[in-house]
């Protein structure tokens, strides 16, 4: 069977966020925080929703919820970009800390489509779709860190394998709060 | 074929989800058999495959790593049934690496077909994720 000539370039690039580290360009690097945000944004936010589906929040406890979900995703992918800019400096590889926020946040973009799905599949159906593609997204964000942390480090899985462990940890204990409060 | 620690530490890391899948999900003999028999042909499978995709690249098998200690976080600390979403992403993310290290040492037309299974089968483990997430 003759294979048609497709380019697999972006599907590359998606799965290996660390092509950001060379390719971004300088002033822009900062919009990609955009895409952790959206992403727990819209976690957030449907956690809102559905609590006040239940009648446990306002409208404005909604709005609010969303906006937490901004600020932490932002935050999530600076924390994260810091932490593989300090295992940088541990195996004495050179990388510029501001540089790095471009791959950290190109981490969360399936998962960003995940939490996009999930809005749209949650709300209409109301099934209890939070926590299903909440873990699904974060599943999809361990396997982009893995790929992010495994170029950057040059393949030396000692260092990205803890890395992702410790970043797992926190993003699952993260998700089991917002389960918790929802 | 050869066999060496890093294939060892990729079933060690498939033995947490055998035990608690054949022991807590419903502790009965028949479950017991069942997912030591799972498990087996998954490692085989594994072990053939990517032997065959790659070689030299044994310690991949240590991406399985990460998944089955964060696993046994979830299961232990939070009590989340989760076996199967981490199974299939540990199982995927080992293929994924695998495969598109083979495809960079390939051309460009052959890189195409293992990058296109990559995709089918990430797909798949997404649907299968948020399946096992909603019915639970």
């Amino acid at each position: 069977m003759k294979f048609p000539h497709v380019s697999f370039q972006p599907l590359r690039r998606l799965i290996h966020p660390a092509f950001l580290y060379d390719t971004s360009d300088d002033s822009r690097k900062w919009l990609w925080l955009i895409c952790p945000s959206l992403c727990f944004g819209i976690f957030f936010l449907h956690a809102g929703l559905d609590r006040f589906r239940v009648g446990l929040s306002g409208g404005l406890g909604v709005f609010f919820c969303g906006l937490t979900g901004l600020v932490v995703g932002a935050a999530v992918a600076l924390v994260f970009a810091f932490l593989a800019w300090l295992c940088c400096r541990i195996c004495r590889q050179k990388r510029a800390l501001l540089r790095l926020v471009s791959p950290a946040c190109g981490v969360f973009q399936i998962p960003l489509l995940l939490q996009v799905c999930s809005l749209l599949f949650g709300l209409p159906f109301a099934v209890p779709a939070v926590s299903a593609f909440g873990l699904t997204a974060l599943l999809w964000a361990l396997i982009l860190m893995i790929g992010m942390l495994h170029d950057l480090f040059d393949r030396k899985l000692w260092l990205s394998l803890p890395c992702v462990t410790l970043a797992g940890i926190v993003l699952l204990s993260s998700l089991q709060l917002i389960v918790l409060f929802r | 074929m050869k066999f060496d620690r890093y294939i060892l530490i990729g079933i060690l890391c498939l033995l947490p989800y055998v035990c608690v899948g054949a022991f807590l999900t419903a502790p009965s003999l028949v479950n017991v058999f069942s997912w030591v028999f799972l498990s087996l042909a998954v490692t085989a499978a594994d072990v053939v495959c990517f032997d065959m995709l790659l070689a030299n690249r044994r310690k991949n098998w240590c991406l399985l790593l990460p998944f089955t200690v964060l696993f046994l976080y979830a299961q232990i600390v939070f009590r989340w049934n989760v076996l199967i979403p981490f199974f299939v992403t540990g199982q995927f993310a080992l293929g994924i690496y695998t495969t598109t290290e083979r495809a960079e040492t390939l051309g460009k037309l052959k890189a195409a077909k293992p990058l296109l299974v990559a995709g089918v089968v990430g797909v798949l483990m997404t649907c299968v994720v948020i399946l096992t997430g909603v019915g639970a």
